[in-house]
């Protein structure tokens, strides 16, 4: 019997530009969130970067319930990679791709770049 | 269906980008130093003020004043008395989310641990509680939904954490 995922992804972005796909970063920021979350805690809610979509702005995948204690975990964390970064959880949504569709409407716009026309 | 709830700040930062301010879903952050400010002992004056003390004389002073809005507690000690003047006074009990971000683990649960209980005395007096970054740079600010979480956190219900995020405006968003 296949038992459904229940996940939630959230729409990260830094106040300074990071790269969440090399390793030594995305270690320091699970690191900073088991400081928070606590071993357990941590484990049911098994953060996991899920990618990164722009120079500031990842996607990170967590269990579905414990939304709360990872937006106040990702709210206390101030550095990642030796630079002073805060971290803003813009918006939570079922699917990664409405994250990237919104992405793309507000903050790509933001920028002052012009989103391809080419279907999400 | 009534309109939304608007969510403020409170930050020493004077240069946010406007299009942050929305990205991080709040309708304005107030300037610390411009839209209001802090300050230690009570002083007539007609700006709007908020009283940062652990002296009960000086904060139930202060609180009589019509331009002052709230009370923020040095180091989060409670003070009773203080509480319940900011209760009969209708003015805010101001709690920094600056304090839980601090890099030392032992003083952060201190600091929430003082701040549960402030928040517990101000329900049980009627006092309306106001949670805000007080941010000093970038990386301190929080977006409203994190803002929330932290608040609920803390003991409070989410409806309450949404009252206490846009309590500010009603004082400073005229």
């Amino acid at each position: 019997m296949i038992t459904k995922r229940k996940i939630r992804y959230l729409l990260i972005e830094s106040s300074a530009p990071i790269d969440v796909t090399k390793r030594a970063v995305s270690e320091e920021l699970s690191r900073n969130l088991i400081l928070f979350l606590g071993e357990l805690t941590n484990y049911r809610a098994n953060p996991h970067i899920n990618s990164q979509i722009g120079e500031k702005v990842f996607l990170l995948r967590i269990n579905r319930g414990f939304e709360r204690e990872v937006l106040a975990a990702l709210a206390t964390i101030k550095k990642s990679g030796g630079v002073e970064s805060g971290f803003y959880t813009l918006k939570i949504s079922g699917t990664a791709k409405k994250l990237i569709t919104f992405y793309r409407r507000h903050i790509f716009l933001d920028a002052g770049q012009v989103p391809s026309k080419s279907r999400t | 269906m009534g309109d939304p709830l608007k969510y403020y700040d409170l930050s020493y930062l004077s240069n946010i980008e406007e299009s942050l301010v929305t990205r991080l879903g709040y309708k304005k952050i107030f300037v610390i130093g411009k839209d209001v400010h802090l300050i230690n002992q009570p002083e007539p004056s007609e700006r709007k003020t908020i009283i940062r003390s652990n002296d009960p004389k000086k904060i139930a002073s202060a609180l009589r004043n019509n331009n002052t809005i709230g009370v923020l507690f040095e180091d989060n000690l409670l003070l009773k008395k203080a509480i319940e003047e900011a209760g009969n006074n209708d003015k805010l009990v101001f709690l920094s989310l600056s304090d839980l971000m601090d890099k030392d683990p032992v003083r952060t649960s201190r600091n929430m641990s003082r701040i549960r209980t402030i928040m517990a005395f101000a329900r049980k007096f009627g006092a309306e509680i106001a949670i805000a970054t007080f941010a000093t740079r970038q990386a301190d600010l929080t977006s409203a939904m994190q803002a929330i979480a932290l608040g609920e956190l803390l003991g409070v219900s989410i409806d309450e954490s949404r009252k206490a995020l846009s309590a500010i405006g009603e004082y400073l968003d005229n």
